[in-house]
């Protein structure tokens, strides 16, 4: 009976047909229907950092009803073993492609050992991809299972690590347990699922095996979504310690409020250096005729200016992040929409903006 | 072809059952969601998700009758829970669509009357054979309560508006393909078991349904809070007042751009202008009640006088010594949730303000308050 069932013949027919292709037509149905929900979760609010990571596993997901899509063409429809390969390359391709937008952008939310190392990693290996599918199409196969998808399995291991044993996340969090059973469920079903479904595996436990893969990759995508779905009050708490100082001045150089969040350096003149800020802030601008955000980058430290109507937001970190500059973009907002018309006809008294520092408080720590 | 149209038609049907139960789904979440507000025309949702969920159980039912079961003595318990189900769900919804709630909608008469006459394929489907024409009597009576709940969405569509009108234009269109659906299927469906190769029928009947419950999901998908028809006309005007120093930090008058403004109304908004009285009068009407009703620990909520209603709320720390008056005409439920949406807005915006005040002069404390007339407006676009 195994040695039977293990004889995976393709195009797949008999009775294992109907029950693989409703199963497998499902991943497909919950791949598309997460990408498009953290699609449209990210264009709605685009100015939120918990978004990057969100819009990250939106291509993971889109990638992924995208390489089955071609995978059910290529194992149900076509009897022709070599476009049957060719078919099945094209799909580890897709898959490549969203995989390495899904990294990008995880990256680019933050850092993982080095700023876009993973990224860099797998652009090498999708140019390696190429060259062997020119060479040896028959090892692309091969190659694309034991490379691209190990580069995901260390990034996912190196992040769920990154997660479990952050102290800060383990402190706010109510439901931390419960955010890493998700985590770590998603992710073990997901691959053990995508693993049985392959050839080599499919060859050893046979069309059963495939089935529940099938049914594991739907509890894995589940599991990742409710994961990607409640991480965005975790996610704020990664950058925050990259943070050293704020400066909130009016755009004539007057400074309206300083915070440092490291130890304060001596013999520094904080109305002076407000007045700088602006100025380097006026010059950009004249420079470049756009009253956009600015960043100044030197090793080791980068300024992020933000200007808004009356104000301009300057932030001294350690690293240039999206999520920090989300961050201060809907900081300056919120204090622009609070102070509008204070701003508006300001007559130079501070004691107005003393919030200011509960409303850092709130945001930046 | 290497795949049957039977292999092709399944799986599509069977994720157009997987959206439809995440709409129905979606419904009875967003009511147990906006269930603690307590305003009556939230149930609605409550009936939406039954109404879907049952329906599409029976379709389910129906499908796993004509594909997969064979025993006749199953076949026919399976076809009378198809006619059951859809029953049930439509004369659950019909019953809800009674209420007084509508009554400006539909005529609560009317719809008695129908709910009524269902008992008549109630009974049939338990009579005839499910292999007999008469068995399918049931058809009529199911497609005129669908045709009424369709018109009676049209006329909730026409009564909204903001939001909610937006959701209720994609439901209906949702539950319009849905039921071209049901038409297309509900007669070659049975017989799609044995004449698989008919993609004539198959093709339009998977994408209506998929469609139909994709448009219904779309509509269900963060569904708002149900606010009563008309509720806006009963705003008069709001005061956020700061009862240590009983000086208004914002006020707004709903009635300045009324059209068709009635007397009582207008002698309310004389009173409006005196700002001073109204927040030491409410001050003291709280002091002596608390005083009376030995209630120091309770909260006055509402006030009633004559065709109007004063609702108060409370800020909470830090801005406890804020409070929120809502002068209403007549009384209802979804007056008090405008004023929580102000309460949680005002302190959201202003939390870490508030307890600064003491510092500042009048014209910055005015300055300040005045953005919040852009917030104000946003509120008023819900519904």
């Amino acid at each position: 009976m195994f040695i039977m069932l293990s004889q995976v013949i393709f195009p797949i027919q008999g009775p294992f047909q109907e029950p693989l292709l409703i199963m497998e037509e499902i991943v497909i149905f919950f791949a598309l229907e997460f990408g498009f929900l953290f699609l449209i979760k990210y264009k709605i609010k685009k100015e939120e950092i918990s978004n990057l990571q969100e819009k990250a596993f939106s291509w993971f997901c889109l990638g992924y009803s995208l390489m089955y899509i071609v995978y059910i063409i290529s194992d149900y429809y076509v009897e022709d073993s070599y476009i049957r390969l060719i078919l099945l390359d094209f799909a580890y391709f897709i898959q490549m492609i969203f995989g390495l937008l899904f990294i990008y952008n995880m990256e680019k939310f933050q850092i993982f050992f080095k700023k876009f190392l993973f990224t860099f990693i797998f652009i090498v290996f999708m140019i390696l991809f190429v060259i062997c599918a020119f060479i040896a199409l028959e090892f692309v196969h091969t190659f694309s299972f034991f490379f691209s998808w190990i580069i995901y399995i260390i990034f996912f291991f190196y992040y769920m690590i990154r997660v479990s044993t952050s102290k800060q996340m383990k402190k706010i969090l109510r439901n931390f347990k419960w955010h890493l059973f998700q985590l770590y469920s998603g992710f073990f079903f997901l691959n053990i699922g995508y693993a049985l479904t392959t050839y080599v595996i499919s060859n050893l436990f046979g069309l059963i095996g495939r089935l529940i893969g099938a049914v594991f990759q739907i509890i894995g995508l589940i599991f990742l979504s409710l994961y990607f779905l409640s991480i965005s009050s975790i996610t704020e708490y990664f950058w925050r310690e990259k943070i050293d100082s704020i400066y909130i001045i009016m755009q004539s150089g007057l400074c309206l409020y300083t915070k440092h969040f490291r130890e304060k350096r001596k013999s520094f003149d904080e109305i002076v250096a407000s007045g700088a800020l602006s100025s380097v802030q006026i010059i950009l601008e004249l420079i470049t005729e756009t009253k956009d955000l600015s960043i100044i980058e030197k090793e080791g430290k980068t300024m992020i200016f933000q200007p808004g109507e009356y104000i301009i937001g300057v932030l001294v970190c350690e690293e240039d992040l999206e999520s920090i500059r989300i961050t201060l973009k809907n900081f300056v907002q919120k204090i622009e929409k609070i102070y509008y018309n204070v701003l508006r006809t300001w007559d130079g008294n501070l004691n107005v903006f003393k919030p200011i520092e509960d409303i850092i408080n709130e945001v930046f720590i | 072809m290497t795949v049957e149209l039977r292999a092709f038609y399944l799986p599509f049907i069977f994720i157009s059952f997987i959206i439809g139960y995440q709409m129905a789904f979606y419904f009875l979440y967003y009511y147990y969601r906006h269930r603690e507000r307590k305003i009556e025309l939230n149930k609605i949702l409550l009936y939406y998700g039954i109404f879907f969920g049952l329906s599409i159980t029976g379709c389910l039912f129906d499908i796993i009758n004509d594909f997969y079961i064979t025993n006749i003595f199953i076949k026919d318990i399976f076809a009378r829970m198809v006619y059951l189900l859809v029953l049930i769900a439509s004369v659950l919804i019909l019953y809800h669509i009674s209420s007084k709630l509508y009554k400006e909608i539909i005529n609560p008469t009317l719809t008695k009357i129908l709910i009524f006459m269902n008992i008549f394929p109630f009974i049939s489907i338990f009579i005839f054979n499910p292999a007999t024409t008469e068995f399918h009597f049931a058809i009529i009576f199911i497609s005129i309560d669908f045709l009424f709940f369709l018109i009676f969405q049209f006329n909730l569509i026409r009564f909204s508006s903001g939001k909610i009108k937006k959701r209720l234009k994609l439901i209906f269109l949702g539950s319009v393909i849905s039921y071209l659906s049901i038409i297309i299927g509900s007669i070659p469906v049975s017989q799609l078991a044995n004449q698989m190769n008919n993609p004539i029928i198959a093709i339009p009947y998977l994408t209506t349904s998929s469609l139909g419950f994709i448009i219904l999901l779309l509509g269900a998908i963060k569904f708002p809070v149900f606010l009563e028809f008309f509720w806006k006309q009963n705003l008069i005007s709001l005061f956020i007042i700061n009862r240590k120093t009983l000086k208004k930090l914002y006020s707004y008058n709903f009635t300045s751009h009324a059209k068709d403004m009635n007397d009582s109304k207008k002698s309310l908004i004389n009173i409006n202008e005196s700002i001073k009285l109204i927040s030491q009068g409410m001050i003291g009407i709280i002091e002596i009640f608390t005083a009376v009703a030995e209630t120091k620990d309770k909260k006055i909520q509402k006030i009633k006088q004559g065709g109007f209603s004063i609702l108060l709320e409370y800020g909470e720390e830090p801005i406890s010594n804020i409070f929120f008056i809502l002068l209403v005409k007549g009384e209802m439920d979804s007056n008090k949730y405008f004023l929580t949406t102000i309460k949680n807005q005002f302190q959201r915006m202003y939390k870490h303000v508030i307890p600064i005040l003491e510092f500042l002069d009048g014209s910055s404390i005015e300055r300040i308050f005045s953005s919040f007339d852009t917030i104000m407006k946003n509120i008023l676009r819900m519904n």
